[in-house]
């Protein structure tokens, strides 16, 4: 195989020449007359089903608008004269035209007359409208802009000739002009030029070119040339059926310019009317309106029932109201239900907000309305003020709900960590299985002392321990909640060690000065995952360094035993099993087990004692109420399985003993966490002795 | 629900962070909430379920516990003519709707005016009242854009 050139051009045989039949059947002949007299003959093709595009000259008529003065050629046309109309025009008498499908020999296949629609005099371009389509193929104009040297076909009409064909390649390109060397005769102007059998240009005549340089032999040569498809194109854009020719041709319609689009007014579109009602019904809307707001709407998807304003779109409306008058009388004196409008209802009737008796959601849906309307209803609070309201609530009910109603029992662990608290030194490591209620005895602990504290819980997607200033922002929000303008000084851009020295020395210029702050780092296992806290210890040790009595708390599932800051070594706290009479009286306050059952669920959880867990799996599965076997659901049954002794092998078993307290047991956590558990050295646990994940999988 | 259905659900969530005055535009902790949710994606079986799309979240990088592999962040602030242009070049496209090169300039050029014009300062001698906001350039460009699509399906290509 040979491929000469830079394209292998090659093509399946009969499908290039049905295509050529096809094509070749929106190829007409074109014949005008007078009183019944021939006076030329051209070819068209077919731009839409019902109008034939044809070269302007062929007209040779005083032009309803653009059509050139008797003898005048196109300007790219040189001598000699275009090859399209033969005889001169008689003016004043009717011009017939006659379109006709004429592929092979004999009698053309159909006939049709024509009218003209239009015509360009600097394109040279003619539209012949036919009163019905024929049964012929429109051919596709292209948009591409063809290469020099691309391979070309020009079908066109001899005089009073069947439809011929010539070859040849693109010669010179530019925006007026499209020149080849294929061949054309007396009727072919009008004839379009192919590429790929779509339409790169229309035929219109030849021209003598100066070609005099040596190698040509000094001598004129000529060219046949046309008009390109982009210039067709732009001229057809100004025709009166240009719509009709774009729709068929799946050619864009643009805009006419700049000054065509609509420039609505800048303000807003939107009616106040809306922008003072919580949502409305969008069928209720003359059609222009509601395909107005449609754009300005949260949900206007035909399923969309009610509309509500889009929060930019509707500030925009209330700031350009004015005056709370204005909104009022937009708002109108009908009811309209919803807990939304009555909250809309109480702004414009100036009601202030009793902030004091809302609930912290109530509070939380005024946020939002109180942005929109304070442009324009002035000494309403700031969304900022509410926000404070419901962060310092949210604290500390943070902890009345982690706590609970019923906090029972962990007598004697309350009793080291308050000992610790008041006399004792460095950190509290507090240590237990999930569902232990570690969080709750924390809650419960600091309700009780109320001292100033910080919560850290790094299950928190805000705060990261090995991102000191996520850290230090949220240690920064939670003392500014509880002691207001302690982080006035702050500058916004300040490093995080110069935050907290900013935020100490605020603590201690302090009346009292603020001597004591509980930090708890919660949910720690989470962070002892890949080893992600490298700037916690760095944060917390510099937070000690400017607040001197900080104490801080480490909470997780995961015991660390080497933990020391500032010196100190940590004091373990380990959350156990309840005892029997604690686990019992939890079980009694909350009410999930009959009281006949409670010393079975009691026993069954043994050394895992976990009494929460025992309930999510009774509120998850069928109920005990009313049974009396020992163990009578697959819920009770779940409690008992998963321990540690169905498993195999000795050395799993103790692991898996260990692994319970993780959330995931992954290669990173066992060594660094479960060997101090298992009583081993580091040395001891060579990597090749170490434990593998899916031991414990099995 | 995405188990149940056996599809991707798409959950957009707009106005979570604070205003550019720094103002609460709604609830912080909604913020918080879908932060947690984002921090989820990392099990592949629930990102496969869900996608987040968080809008206008502030400047600079999302927090720092959200894998890069499962944040991406992408920005109007330098929307310009390109993007107009190439919005029109797809619209066209997935209509089958053929043009020229230069029939994208002229119709990008038209619609950039257009949405320019459209963020002109109120003006109170014109009729604008007081207190008047002007709209911001992506809206501009959005009601730009949605004025030239209706047009286009109510006729033409």
């Amino acid at each position: 195989m040979a491929t000469l050139g830079r394209v292998h051009r090659v093509v399946p045989a009969v499908e290039y020449f049905e295509e050529g039949l096809r094509v070749s059947r929106g190829v007409v002949s074109v014949r005008t007359s007078r009183s019944g007299s021939m006076q030329a003959t051209a070819t068209g093709w077919l731009i839409a089903p019902r109008l034939v595009l044809t070269a302007a000259h062929v007209v040779d008529l005083p032009a309803e608008s653009e059509t050139p003065a008797e003898g005048e050629t196109p300007a790219e046309a040189q001598t000699p004269a275009p090859e399209g109309p033969s005889g001169a025009p008689s003016r004043g008498e009717a011009r017939q035209w006659e379109i006709a499908s004429h592929l092979r020999a004999g009698e053309p296949a159909w006939v049709l007359p024509g009218r003209l629609v239009w015509q360009s005099g600097p394109a040279d371009l003619a539209l012949v409208e036919l009163p019905e389509p024929p049964p012929a193929t429109v051919l596709q104009i292209s948009v591409d802009k063809p290469a020099l040297g691309t391979d070309l076909l020009i079908l066109q009409h001899g005089r009073d000739n069947p439809l011929g064909v010539s070859q040849g390649v693109l010669v010179n390109l530019d925006s007026a002009i499209l020149a080849y060397d294929a061949d054309t005769g007396p009727g072919s102007s009008g004839a379009p030029v192919l590429s790929r059998f779509e339409v790169v240009g229309m035929h219109l005549g030849w021209r003598a070119v100066d070609a005099s340089s040596p190698a040509d032999g000094g001598q004129d040569k000529v060219q046949n040339y046309g008009v390109p498809s982009s210039r067709i194109i732009e001229e057809l854009r100004r025709s009166p059926v240009w719509s009709e020719i774009a729709a068929h041709q799946k050619l864009a319609t643009l805009a006419s310019g700049p000054a065509s689009l609509p420039f609505p007014p800048v303000v807003t579109g939107v009616p106040l009317w809306a922008a003072v009602r919580w949502s409305f019904d969008p069928a209720a809307l003359p059609d222009s309106q509601r395909r107005r707001l449609a754009r300005d709407v949260v949900d206007s998807s035909p399923g969309a029932t009610t509309w509500s304003l889009r929060p930019d779109a509707r500030m925009r409306a209330l700031a350009a109201a004015g005056s709370r008058e204005a909104l009022v009388e937009a708002r109108g004196p009908e009811p309209i239900p919803g807990e939304d409008q009555r909250r809309i209802d109480h702004l414009l009737r100036g009601e202030p907000l009793d902030l004091a008796s809302m609930s912290d959601t109530e509070i939380s849906e005024w946020i939002p309305l109180v942005r929109w309307f304070s442009p324009v209803l002035p000494g309403l609070p700031d969304g900022s003020a509410l926000m404070q309201v419901l962060a310092e609530r949210r604290l500390r009910g943070r902890l009345n709900r982690i706590r609970g109603a019923h906090f029972v029992g962990r007598v004697r662990e309350l009793s080291k960590i308050d000992a610790w608290f008041e006399a004792g030194s460095g950190p509290m490591v507090i240590s237990g299985i999930g569902g232990a209620g570690k969080s709750a005895f924390l809650a419960a602990f600091l309700l009780a002392h109320a001292p100033l504290f910080v919560w850290l819980d790094f299950d928190d997607a805000r705060i990261a321990p090995d991102d000191a200033p996520t850290l230090f922002a949220e240690v920064a929000r939670q003392l500014e909640l509880q002691l207001p303008g302690v982080t006035a000084g702050l500058h916004p851009a300040a490093e995080w060690a110069d935050g907290l020295r900013s935020v100490g020395a605020a603590l201690a210029s302090r009346q009292p000065p603020v001597d004591r702050l509980v930090l708890v780092l919660d949910s720690f296992e989470t962070a002892q995952y890949g080893d992600r806290h490298s700037e916690l210890w760095p944060f917390v040790e510099a937070l000690s360094a400017v607040v001197p009595g900080l104490k801080v708390i480490v909470s997780g599932r995961a015991p660390l035993s080497d933990l020391v800051l500032s010196g100190e070594p940590a004091t373990p706290l380990h959350l156990g099993p309840l005892s029997p009479e604690e686990a019992s009286e939890w079980m009694d306050v909350h009410g999930a087990f009959p009281p006949a059952l409670v010393r079975t669920v009691v026993d069954l959880t043994r050394g895992i004692a976990q009494p929460r867990l025992a309930l999510q799996l009774v509120k998850g599965g069928s109920s005990l109420t009313g049974s009396t076997s020992p163990c009578p659901s697959t819920s009770c049954k779940a409690i008992s399985t998963p321990h540690p002794r169905e498993l195999t092998g000795e050395k799993v078993t103790e692991l898996a003993r260990r692994a319970l307290v993780l959330r995931r047991v992954t290669e990173a956590m066992l060594f660094p966490v479960l060997a101090a558990r298992l009583s081993a050295s580091k040395a001891s646990l060579r990597p090749d002795r170490r434990p593998r994940p899916r031991a414990l999988a099995r | 629900m995405a188990r149940e259905t056996g599809k991707r659900w798409w959950i957009v969530v707009d106005d979570i962070t604070p205003g550019a005055d720094g103002k609460p535009r709604t609830d912080p902790a909604l913020l918080s909430f879908f932060l947690q949710f984002a921090l989820q994606m990392i099990d592949p079986q629930f990102a496969r379920s869900f996608r987040l799309v968080l809008l206008g979240f502030p400047p600079g990088p999302p927090p720092s516990k959200l894998p890069r592999s499962v944040v991406v962040t992408d920005t109007t602030a330098q929307l310009s003519d390109k993007d107009v242009r190439g919005f029109i070049r797809d619209f066209y496209d997935l209509r089958g709707t053929r043009y020229q090169e230069p029939d994208l300039d002229a119709e990008t050029a038209s619609l950039w005016e257009s949405a320019k014009g459209r963020i002109a300062a109120p003006n109170p001698a014109a009729g604008a009242p007081a207190g008047a906001m002007s709209l911001p350039l992506g809206r501009a460009v959005g009601d730009a854009l949605f004025d030239w699509v209706e047009a286009k399906n109510e006729g033409g290509n």
